[in-house]
């Protein structure tokens, strides 16, 4: 109750001050989007440069500013865009709705130095966002465009293993990543057990990394926040994309519904090496069939009902499946396993004012994990069928209220219901009624979160981001609540540069069970409950920034310290299935608790990012470097004695450019040449030391103790030492592509060659024990060696 | 274009196959550790131990599996006297393995042992057991008997409740023998070292009621009438977690596998010197 108490006042702290400020404002308001198709554009700015202050708009374009009466040069800009700079006659509260044009390289020369927000002016810190066009020029494996994989090249985020689309976050496992899909949860973020991420580029407008000082509205994970917005769909012509890999093929189509006022955006990928694979399976075993698969689909509607209210649905659906089967005369068999995430989301946006704007929404996430065997014969049949699962239903409201310069408010609730289903179990054998189980084990609880954020502009210098979020978890068996204070600040030291401090606390109440970190579908989304409670963080960081060369080169460092408590992992030998068959015949089958398989222990990480980032131009690009360090501490594990976090990295640098030698043009390829490179500190892994013949007790008659006379001796058990403490070699790598571009009559038509580690880098994957002339050895296997790969793409 | 891409698919599938590349230095700042085994029992006659040394990887290595050094010092004390363990040599009897008849040294429920043992090369490592005190509790065992597809199968069920004032760590094995006499010889049937449903903790709830179930094939082979036997023991949480943690590796071996250390408590070494108290329990005829 106290903590709610303290809520309730910081609500009224805020709505006080907001009394106390300047009544005697106008307000500008209205949204910047994108001239032609409509589609709203996130962050874009809205900036008075006589006054030196300005805005951005928020996640639906919508931007609102308050100011005193009087006559103001407004500039609009977007990166990428051309800016609009316009006198605007403020004596009463306006709207006004800006369209702005993509710029070409004829305009270059009205791209001004503010087309981009500038770095050093954000109070939020830690936050990185990436446009589609940056995720769409990265070369990547198999030319596979992946967000997540873009990601890990930014300073603070790691990779785990080869090729994974799994990332860490300044030292917190991939259960701390919070990613949101149009707002939704999406549980299981990879496709092909995380060589790849379920998100497919076309259909993304906006991504945004948020690694520390998280604002309020922000909740429910330790380590980062990868906010995604999907793109509308164009409201005034019809257009389409599509492409072919090696190993997938995706379409887009995006159109009007109603000219200006609704639109949809339908986009699908789907992987087809199971079809040019299974005629080489038919022809060595005519019964058999295997393959491997994985397709998702984004769709997307929205509607402009009036100027005051806009309705969106999106949704996304991707499955991943594994099968194989024989058949023969009398005879069949089937196994497979599939997994995939649903997300849903309706919103509907309403202003309600020119100062206050409100977006509500109700979102549907689901995660589903089944493996399933069956056989089938005359007169016997067999069936079993393992699945797992997590489903949301959730509420959403978020205000966004303007009452004068120097205070912007946000508040909002959420309320979650989450479903678990850890494990669902059903065996029927036709012949054998009393073998059969059935049995499905499921658990609902709710999570919920109020929120209130104020962007404080004390002066042209310094400005605060003061949060507070009240969380709260209702378990079947126990109820959290907590208070978790977030601070942003920042003081201009001049027009170019600032320092900036940020605090943040963080409560999880979901608890990832993955028994190897390399995003498998069986790893399990658990509740907190009685016996294993909430994860906890406490990260300070602080930074500087500065913007350079008329804002088209910036750079950042930061420091951060983050503490985490009451993190999970799996005890020693620990089984990270949740059934366990009691006997050979399966006959009876008893639910693991997983509280029993897990022990808690906490985190501490630290490190200093840096950050240069090159934004225009024909060179464009980015350098990123990572000093830092994690430990970990389980009382159960490693005697209790700290250890390296398995991806504790202490250097990470990624150095990634792209050069556009010329622009496509109807009698011209455009050119544009990609490169990444990567290196970093090898992972820390607990390698075998030693052997020996472990001493066991074996009971030997039941009226003597457990001495026996025989030594009952376990031959050949290996002492690993101490946990992590071996580094596998660094990782590193270059990736590089090429992109010719042309304008043909129908649109464009894109054709990329790229070669992942270019010059054949042989990167440690795992290690193995082995013999090779009598003698234990240590092997390393690594996974990818150069690729070469081909992309093709039309625009329409 | 189509043999370009047909090239360059076979050529990124043929590539990304798995490299194997061997470590030819590895760097493993260890020497060899003292392995010991004692586990002491107030049930038992004898206090045994056993000591051997582990063999670093990645090197040639001479020393066979199963060697036992033989001319270390093995002492215990109880506090207040101390004893010496005296290896004694393979027999038809017993192995090789250091003992102290418990004559010399009792070993008494709720009292702390300590053992030392030093290397002829003068490596010494130590650890210490308290003994479970004996608990007043009565565990009961229960077995029913099922056919299915005319095969025999039993259940055996058993349950006891610890005392509420600490954390205990317990073992529960059950064997078959005939009514007549629990002497005669018979084996656990499910003392095998890597099954983990033999140990169980009352650590998440110290007063809770303790179950054990398990479901097994039953063939009566002498005809007359048979019991099961249970054998509760209450471990040391030094056991607990040793025992706990062979069953962990033998049972956990993938490449991606988290590693499943040996937990020991011996200071400088490896093995186990932990203690139990053992209680019987019968029963009705199955």
């Amino acid at each position: 109750m106290k903590a709610k108490h303290l809520f309730l006042l910081l609500i009224c702290w805020c709505f006080s001050l907001q009394a106390f400020a300047q009544s005697r404002n106008v307000t500008l308001s209205g949204y910047i989007k994108e001239a032609g198709s409509q589609e709203s554009l996130i962050g874009a700015n809205v900036y008075l440069p006589d006054r030196k202050t300005g805005t951005i708009t928020n996640a639906y374009g919508f931007y609102s500013i308050s100011l005193p009466p009087g006559e103001y040069n407004f500039r609009f800009s977007y990166v990428g865009y051309e800016s609009l700079e316009i006198v605007i006659d403020l004596r009463e509260n306006k709207t006004f709705d800006v369209l702005l044009k993509p710029a070409t390289d004829l305009q270059e020369v009205v791209v001004t130095d503010d087309a981009v927000t500038r770095q050093a002016e954000q109070t939020q810190m830690s936050r990185i966002e990436l446009s589609s066009q940056q995720i769409k020029d990265v070369p990547t494996i198999f030319g596979e465009k992946d967000l997540l994989k873009t990601l890990q090249l930014m300073p603070g985020v790691q990779s785990g293993n080869e090729g994974q689309t799994g990332f860490y976050v300044r030292g917190g496992g991939p259960d701390q990543n919070l990613i949101l899909l149009d707002e939704a949860t999406v549980y299981n973020a990879n496709h092909l057990f995380g060589f790849f991420s379920v998100f497919n580029g076309d259909a993304i407008k906006n991504v945004s990394l948020t690694k520390g000082g998280f604002p309020a509205r922000y909740g429910g994970r330790l380590s980062s926040v990868v906010d995604i917005s999907m793109r509308d769909g164009d409201k005034s012509e019809f257009h389409g994309e599509a492409g072919i890999g090696l190993i997938s093929a995706k379409a887009t189509i995006e159109g009007p519904i109603v000219k200006d006022k609704a639109s949809f955006i339908i986009s699908g990928r789907r992987t087809y090496f199971d079809a040019l694979v299974q005629p080489l399976i038919v022809l060595s075993d005519p019964g058999s069939t295997a393959g491997y698969y994985f397709h998702d689909f984004n769709a997307k509607v929205n509607y402009e009902i009036d100027r005051k209210n806009r309705l969106y649905l999106s949704g996304y659906f991707g499955r991943d499946a594994f099968y194989a089967g024989f058949r023969e005369p009398g005879f069949r068999f089937r196994a497979g396993i599939n997994w995939g995430n649903a997300t849903g989301t309706l919103r509907w946006n309403h202003q309600y004012s020119d100062k206050l704007f409100i977006n509500s929404a109700l979102i549907l996430s689901n995660y589903g994990f089944t493996t399933h065997s069956s056989i089938e014969e005359d007169s016997f049949d067999f069936s079993m069928r393992y699945s797992s699962s997590i489903r949301d239903f959730g509420l959403k409201v978020d205000a966004d209220y303007l009452h004068s310069p120097k205070h912007r408010l946000r508040l909002g609730m959420q309320s979650i219901q989450h479903l678990f289903t850890p494990s669902a179990f059903v065996i029927q054998a036709s012949e054998f009624p009393e073998f059969d189980v059935d049995r499905v084990a499921q658990e609902v609880s709710i999570e919920s979160g109020v929120y209130v954020e104020d962007q404080w502009t004390v002066n042209e210098r310094l400005e605060f981001n003061l949060g507070l979020r009240m969380s709260h978890f209702l378990a079947e068996d126990r109820t959290y609540t907590r208070l978790e204070p977030r601070l942003n600040a920042r003081f201009m030291i001049d027009d170019q540069s600032s320092v900036k401090v940020a605090y943040s606390e963080m409560n999880q109440y979901l608890h990832l069970l993955s028994n190897t970190g390399i995003g498998l579908p069986t790893d399990l989304w658990v509740p907190a409950n009685d016996i294993i409670g909430p994860q906890f963080s406490r990260q300070y960081a602080a930074g500087y920034s500065r913007d350079f060369k008329k804002n088209s080169l910036s750079f950042s460092a930061e420091l951060y310290h983050k503490q985490s408590d009451n993190i999970i992992t799996y005890r020693p030998g620990a089984s990270f299935l949740l059934v366990d068959f009691d006997d050979a015949l399966g006959s009876d089958v008893i639910d693991v608790k997983w509280e029993e398989q897990v022990t808690t222990g906490q985190a501490t990480s630290y490190g200093m990012e840096l950050f240069l980032q090159k934004h225009r131009g024909k060179f464009t690009g980015w350098i990123g470097y990572t000093l830092s360090k994690t430990d970990w501490q389980f009382d159960e594990i490693n005697g209790g004695r700290p250890f390296s976090a398995r991806y504790d990295r202490r250097h990470d640098l990624s150095i990634v450019s792209f050069w556009e030698l010329s622009k496509p043009r109807s009698d011209k390829s455009g050119v544009k040449f990609s490169s990444a490179f990567v290196y970093g500190t090898g992972n820390a892994v607990t390698l075998p030391k030693a052997s020996f013949d472990a001493p066991y007790v074996d009971p030997s008659g039941p009226q003597s103790g457990p001495q026996s006379v025989w030594n009952n001796t376990i031959y050949g058990m290996t002492d690993f030492g101490e946990i992590n403490s071996y580094r596998l070699a660094p990782y590193h790598r270059l990736d590089v592509g090429v992109q010719f571009t042309k304008l043909k009559s129908f649109g464009e038509r894109t054709l990329e060659f790229s070669v992942y580690n270019i010059y054949n880098r042989a990167n440690p994957w795992f290690l193995d024990r082995s013999f090779r002339n009598g003698q234990e050895v240590l092997v390393q296997y690594s996974l990818f060696g150069a690729i070469p790969s081909i992309h093709y793409s039309i625009k329409f | 274009m189509k043999k370009l891409i047909y090239i360059l698919l076979v050529l990124g599938f043929a590539m990304s196959s798995c490299q194997e590349t061997l470590i030819t230095n590895v760097q493993i700042d260890e020497d060899p550790k003292l392995v010991v085994g004692c586990f002491i029992n107030p049930n038992d006659s004898v206090i045994k131990a056993t000591l051997s040394e582990s063999r670093l990887l990645y090197r040639p290595n001479s020393q066979e599996w199963g060697a036992q050094i033989t001319d270390a010092t093995v002492v215990i004390s109880n506090g207040s006297i101390e004893k010496t363990l005296v290896w004694v040599g393979s027999s038809f009897e017993s192995e090789g393995a250091y003992y102290l008849p418990m004559s010399e040294m009792p070993i008494v429920p709720g009292q702390t042992y300590t053992l030392r043992v030093t290397h002829t090369d003068g490596r010494t490592v130590m650890a210490s057991t308290t003994v479970p005190a004996v608990q007043n509790f009565v565990p009961s065992v229960s077995a029913a008997l099922v056919t299915r597809q005319n095969e025999d199968f039993i259940i055996v069920n058993a349950s006891w409740r610890g005392q509420s004032d600490e954390v205990r760590y317990y073992r529960f094995n059950y064997g078959i023998s005939s009514i007549s006499g629990p002497n005669q010889n018979f084996y656990f049937m499910n003392s095998n070292f890597s099954n983990t449903a033999q140990y169980l903790t009352d650590r998440d709830a110290p007063d809770k009621l303790m179950t054990f179930r398990e479901e097994t094939y039953y063939w009566n082979e002498s005809g007359s009438g048979e019991r099961v036997i249970g054998q509760l023991q209450e471990l040391d949480e030094h056991s607990y977690f040793y025992l706990r943690s062979l069953a962990g590796q033998g049972y956990n071996e993938g490449p991606f596998s988290e590693p499943a250390p040996i937990i020991s408590n011996i200071e400088g070494g490896l093995g186990c010197f932990g203690s139990s108290y053992s209680y019987l329990v019968f029963s009705d005829s199955i």
